[in-house]
């Protein structure tokens, strides 16, 4: 039993101690003194795209950042030598903010190896995407620069393990445990996991189970009318920086899942400012990796992910919000619980399950009209609408039909929603379930081109089905 | 004496009030409800309306549920690593409850052992699973009260002087596999089963306890940790790393208990998870090298030749001993399910009635199955 609270109990993070230590021995400009979040600009370092450096000059101009200018520049030098990427070499002053985020990047090397594969920051995203969309300045939304480190500190600290760091022997400083505590998990062959399901006698009833429970609980589909601050695209941003913040910490995709579903819950139930919206999605998130992964990221993980926008402690308080609000009833299935119901009895292609998986991840950005739907609805709309788009000649197998327990006709109103948010999936501004889903390891099904679809064709071609079954009676 | 028959008159409005309250609240009838909450609830105008959940909710937590002045502590039953669990008492039934109680203080929040347990628990209600009466939850901790059992299954083998009576070990074996077929049934993995966490009543019913280990299964694609199961009683392929199980890991687990029950001693016990395979061959066999063909064995054993149960069980028929080897298969797809077991001729005796029983009804309920007590105070309470 111990293994599973260890982790949480006994845990102080080394980088938690390394930060203390830091701002207790900076001479400390900032009076906050806290570490920003870090690898934020490790994209920029690679693809200094030019929109980027747009709003990096943008954000410059919020101040506060005078202060470390001259520090940026000192150490300007040495992180070049130790990245070695090709970066500005003079900038104009209002460059000052992407420097020093260079600067602090290079410290995510120090403190978190995996950021090397980061492309952007999804915090720093997620308050872009949302200042864009509320048209007001970032500052407003993000209060990150105030809290930026005095970079001399987090400069020295960085030197001490910069070599390990860089020489790939950066394994000490991750707060994170997922990559590292658990021992290699060999994938056991595809017909095995069917033969270990083919002997599962209760696989019938768990569905019928799980239909019956998926009833309990569910959000109000109309409840954005009633939040009198949050709507449906602060949602769907939100819900694109948890799919980024899923694959950057490598958590199940039902984590994910559950997550929205709690957050939905919540915004069900209760009313939340729009700057509090990160905190219920990063607390959501939380909870759901400690209902679900094997190995939860620690609490310090999800304060580092929001850029330290929320403390500790209000992480902390919003998980007992949600389970008190949602009183403990967190286990209900999600689409992703079906999909997985449903795949190995139904046999479902590999390719088909992926494109499955990537439309259902579309669904979860829109509330509007997904709320309204079953997650067994959604799950088996997705199937058939992946079996069309990839040519298959019976989009609907008799199988599929008996499995699921739905027929075309219970699906098209479903299918036809389904169809449109695959068609409008490459024009969204949110665009990262779409990238992971354009990855070898999916088949790179984003790229699956979507295709007109008549619904009324399907329901044609079911009644030509039931005509063939009647006449064969007959013969 | 008009004021006396007033009063007389309102006591037997309040009573069908109490029974009413009760009905539409879904309440045990054996509540008592506060003087407070019946005096509101006769003033408020609007309680003969439909209850919406947030008005139930409101009422629960009126009439005490949800809340800490509820329970009075009696004393500490047990410490664990994250909670303590009391014997307590409900100031609501006068039952006696057990109170776990875990400390949310430190630094990561709720446990995920409590927060899997109790939203898990929340969707099992069945005669051999503990009932999961209330949860009172504030920041600093969050306390489960459970229905109270006397002991354990390991303190009642042990007070017995090793060996059960066969008749026993039937009725606690089958409702060990009714509560897991019913959990199984319901994606529900129990992971950690162990004579320690089936609980024991007076009459002999048996409840499956602390669900701080289960976890809800998904299909196919899901690897779970092996770290699960106290050693003893944990299945030879989870020993081995596999992390790829379902619910056959929880059936190996009832074969060790049943032949604990037979024996009085552990079948397997284990000091390290070499050890642990070391005697599992011993016994059984050591398997050929492919049976297990996706887990490496990292150790070499002896080759073991394979013994009959039977000389390790005298006190078991034939019949006995077959559903034994079920269990203590080492192919975990041809380990005989809950379900299956339950169908199992070994049972054949108890009748056909205790396999269409209901979820909350107990096998007692049926006067065909009947527990043999032993101790004089359990005689005494029957006269």
């Amino acid at each position: 039993m111990a293994f599973v609270y260890k982790d949480q109990e006994n845990h102080v993070s080394n980088v938690r101690k390394l930060r203390s230590g830091a701002v207790i021995n900076s001479k400390i400009e900032n009076p906050v003194g806290k570490r920003a979040v870090l690898g934020v600009l490790n994209a920029d370092n690679c693809k200094a795209g030019a929109s980027k450096i747009k709003r990096d000059a943008l954000r410059s101009t919020n101040g506060n950042v005078q202060t470390y200018n001259g520090n940026v520049q000192t150490h300007n030098g040495n992180v070049q030598t130790h990245n070695g990427n090709v970066q500005p070499q003079k900038l104009p002053n209002t460059f000052a903010v992407y420097e020093d985020h260079e600067d602090e990047s290079n410290k995510t090397y120090e403190t978190r190896s995996r950021s090397k594969t980061r492309k952007e920051s999804p915090t720093k995203k997620f308050k872009d995407n949302l200042s864009s969309i509320l048209d007001l300045p970032s500052k407003l939304i993000s209060n990150e620069l105030q809290h930026r480190p005095p970079l001399k500190d987090v400069f020295n600290a960085s030197v001490s393990s910069e070599e390990d760091a860089l020489s790939g022997k950066s394994y000490v400083e991750s707060p994170m445990s997922i990559d590292k505590t658990i021992s290699p998990i060999q994938r056991p062959s595809k017909s095995l996991l069917k033969k270990l399901y083919d002997c599962d006698i209760y696989s019938e009833e768990i569905l019928n189970y799980l239909k019956t429970i998926e009833k309990l609980h569910r959000p109000k589909p109309n409840y954005m009318r009633r939040q009198p601050d949050v709507t449906y695209s602060m949602r769907t941003i939100l819900v694109d920086w948890l799919v980024e913040v899923a694959e950057e910490y490598k958590l199940q995709p039902q984590t994910l899942f559950l997550a929205v579903s709690f957050i939905d819950r919540f915004l069900s139930l209760m009313s939340v400012v729009r700057s509090k919206l990160q905190l219920l999605g990063t607390a959501a998130m939380f909870v759901a990796s400690k209902y679900e992964e094997i190995i939860p990221p620690d609490v310090s993980e999800f304060v580092f992910i929001t850029d330290e926008t929320y403390t500790q402690k209000q992480v902390l308080r919003m998980e007992y919000l949600i389970l008190k609000v949602l009183a403990f009833d967190i286990s209900g299935p999600t689409v992703i619980t079906f999909l997985h119901h449903f795949s190995v009895p139904c046999d479902v292609p590999e390719k088909v399950l992926f494109l499955a998986m990537y439309l259902s991840e579309l669904v979860l950005l829109e509330g509007d009209p997904y709320l309204a739907y079953h997650e067994s609805v959604i799950a088996s709309a997705t199937l058939l609408l992946s079996r069309y788009c990839l040519d298959h000649v019976d989009v609907w197998p008799e199988s599929y039909a008996k499995v699921t327990g739905y027929q075309i006709k219970d699906l098209a109103e479903c299918i036809n929603d389904l169809n449109k948010t695959h068609a409008n999936a490459r024009n969204l501004q949110q665009q990262a379930v779409y990238t992971k889903f354009s990855a070898n390891k999916y088949q790179n099904v984003a790229a699956v081109t979507p295709k007109p679809l008549n619904v009324t064709e399907f329901e044609k071609q079911l009644h030509m089905e039931e005509l063939k079954a009647f006449s064969n009676d007959f013969s | 004496m008009s004021d006396e028959n007033e009063s007389i008159a309102s006591n037997k409005s309040v009573d069908t009030f109490v029974k009413d309250i009760n009905k539409r609240l879904s309440l045990p009838t054996d509540l008592h409800l506060p003087e407070s909450f019946i005096s509101k609830q006769l003033e408020s105008p609007e309680f003969m309306g439909p209850l919406s959940r947030a008005s139930r909710r409101q009422s629960l937590s009126e009439i005490g549920f949800g809340r800490t002045e509820t329970y009075i502590k009696l004393y500490v039953l047990g410490q664990g690593t994250y909670a303590t669990v009391f014997k307590g008492k409900s100031r609501l039934t006068d039952n006696l409850v057990a109170l776990k109680e875990i400390r949310l203080e430190h630094e990561e929040g709720a446990p995920c052992t409590a927060i899997r347990e109790v939203s898990l628990l929340k969707e099992l209600r069945h005669a051999n699973i503990v009932t999961l009466h209330d949860i009172i939850h504030t920041e600093k901790s969050l306390t489960l009260v459970f229905e109270y059992l006397d002991k354990d299954l390991k303190q009642f083998m042990d007070e017995s002087g090793g060996s059960l009576h066969l008749n026993n070990v039937k009725l606690f074996l089958f409702q060990l596999l009714r509560g897991l077929a019913y959990c199984h049934r319901r994606r529900i993995l129990h992971r950690d089963l162990k004579p320690q966490n089936l609980l024991i009543n007076e009459k002999g019913e048996l409840k499956l306890g602390d669900f701080g280990l289960a976890r809800a299964k998904s299909v196919p694609t899901r690897t779970y940790s092996n770290e699960v199961v106290t050693l003893w009683y944990r299945p030879p392929d989870v020993l081995l790393g596999s992390t790829q199980y379902s619910t056959q890991i929880d059936m190996w687990s009832v074969g060790c208990i049943f032949y604990e029950m037979v024996n009085g001693r552990p079948l397997f016990p284990g000091s390290s998870v070499e050890d642990q395979l070391k005697l599992i061959f011993s016994v059984l066999g050591t398997p050929a090298r492919d049976c297990w063909p996706h887990l490496e064995i990292p150790y070499s054993f002896p080759k073991y030749v394979r013994e009959s149960l039977s000389s390790k069980v005298p006190r078991l028929d034939r019949t006995a001993v077959d559903l034994l080897e079920r269990f203590l298969c080492y192919d975990a797809r041809k380990r005989i399910s809950a379900v299956d077991a339950m169908h199992h001729p070994y049972f054949e005796d108890l009748g056909p009635e205790v396999l269409t029983l209901s979820d909350d009804e107990s096998i007692f309920s049926l006067p065909s199955v009947q527990f043999f007590h032993f101790y004089p105070k359990y005689n005494m309470s029957k006269h």
